[in-house]
């Protein structure tokens, strides 16, 4: 509190702007790192901080690094796994260990996340989009480093119910947890394990979301019996529910949110059209890979 | 929360006095919140001396707090157009407002202007924000431009 003052004042009395150009240099510190939160990990590692000598100096500061999306990439010239990795790391590093908040998606592997797990023990928020390279022993082994979850997004993954089990034994704090498969695939199939995992496991939750899973009316019912506290519901595309009855009538009474199987799906970012437009840009870049360096650069 | 009829004095660096419901300042502004709250204003003598914002820039934060106070039921969209509107002003006016607002902590408006300058900055090559936030000197030692070199392959 006393440090936001101090730096409040120092903006008014030495920083502001007299006549003329504005300096953008001078900006108080935690404006500028508040821009560059907002500008996100890529580009300020990429680009930002290569601006200037007081950019790069600012780049530096743990503050910038509690958060890091290295998801929302779009309009980002293309980056290799491998780049992307490094940067990661490189991100992780700046941290100091003050990391609560991290996106990845599908450059992310066992070791990276190990990476992140090892260098932080206030981790609150993990979220790994489109992770196929990630394994239940992957999370396995990272899962006692993860007490102090509180949320998980594992969309779109390889993950199975083996990942749900650890993670409810070993995040007392779990809150809202994300579990998310593609829609229309293997559409037929019937299965409660991931129902039965998180009823078990996790009475704590409050928010869950589960579109796509192909879970029946019993896994729904030990999922009510099992996490009493649950606010918002979101059973998206899962087709194998029948609502029309009793049970329906009690996800209305118990659930504050209630997402229906036949609801839209336009704000769930992996619909099967958007999961198809992502693969085709994979795809795309990918082919960019077998181009020589000097190609991609210009 | 501040009665809606009671008005409180702003006074710029120039010395200019605006009279704005308190109620519009108290909602947006952490400083003036906590003036009011802590009982420091005094409603027949007292103006707040805003030195380092000017008139120009004052008054376009108090349309600001005044118009969101005002439509805050409005759709976002709408609250969204009107915003955009507000800050169409060129990098002068919105490092002023910055400040302003900063000074102020009215956390909406810093929040809109972070984006905006966000937008003016992603997706940019070096250069161009060199240029457009008129940035002449990067003031890299030899030691740092090496590794820049380094550090990662840019593709600009």
């Amino acid at each position: 509190m006393n440090k936001k003052r101090k730096t409040r004042e120092t903006s008014t009395v030495l920083q502001w702007r007299r006549k003329g150009q504005p300096n953008w240099l001078e900006l108080p510190r935690d404006v500028m790192s508040a821009i560059f939160v907002k500008v996100g990990a890529i580009e300020v590692l990429r680009n930002v901080r290569r601006v200037c000598s007081e950019w790069r100096n600012l780049s530096e500061d743990p503050i910038i690094w509690h958060t890091i999306d290295m998801h929302h990439r779009h309009g980002i010239a293309y980056c290799s796994d491998d780049s992307l990795d490094a940067m990661c790391r490189r991100a992780i590093d700046l941290s100091s260990g003050q990391l609560t908040d991290i996106t990845v998606d599908n450059f992310a592997t066992n070791a990276l996340l190990k990476y992140i797990t090892d260098s932080t023990s206030h981790l609150r928020r993990l979220c790994l989009i489109l992770c196929y390279d990630i394994t239940d022993m992957g999370l396995l082994m990272v899962s006692d480093k993860l007490a102090q979850l509180e949320e998980l997004d594992i969309s779109i993954s390889h993950l199975s119910e083996y990942s749900l089990e650890t993670i409810g034994q070993n995040c007392p704090e779990l809150r809202t947890l994300k579990f998310n498969i593609e829609c229309h695939r293997t559409p037929h199939i019937e299965s409660n394990k991931v129902a039965f995992a998180i009823a078990e496991t996790m009475p704590a939750l409050h928010h869950l979301q589960l579109v796509g899973n192909k879970l029946t009316n019993d896994g729904l019912l030990a999922i009510l019996d099992g996490c009493p506290n649950l606010e918002s519901l979101d059973l998206r595309q899962c087709f194998n529910l029948k609502l029309e009855g009793k049970l329906g009538r009690r996800c209305a009474e118990q659930i504050k949110y209630f997402r229906h199987p036949c609801d839209p799906i336009d704000d769930y970012p992996f619909g099967a059209e958007n999961v198809a437009l992502e693969f085709a840009a994979e795809e795309f870049v990918n082919a960019l890979k077998f181009l020589t360096y000097d190609m991609i650069q210009w | 929360m501040g009665s809606p009829l009671k008005k409180i004095m702003l006074c710029s660096s120039e010395k200019e006095i605006f009279s704005v419901e308190e109620q519009v300042m108290v909602q947006h502004s952490v400083i003036i919140n906590n003036m009011i709250e802590d009982g420091s204003y005094n409603y027949e003598e007292s103006k707040i001396p805003l030195d380092c914002v000017d008139s120009k820039t004052l008054k376009k934060v108090i349309d600001y707090c005044t118009y969101h106070t005002h439509h805050h039921n409005d759709n976002q969209e709408d609250l969204e157009a009107w915003d955009a509107q507000f800050l169409n002003v060129d990098s002068n006016g919105l490092y002023d407002l910055l400040m302003a607002a900063n000074y102020l902590e009215i956390r909406n408006l810093l929040d809109l202007i972070y984006r905006t300058i966000k937008n003016m900055i992603k997706g940019k090559k070096i250069d161009e924000i060199r240029r457009i936030l008129n940035i002449k000197d990067h003031g890299f030692t030899p030691e740092e431009e090496e590794q820049n070199r380094k550090e990662y392959p840019h593709f600009y």
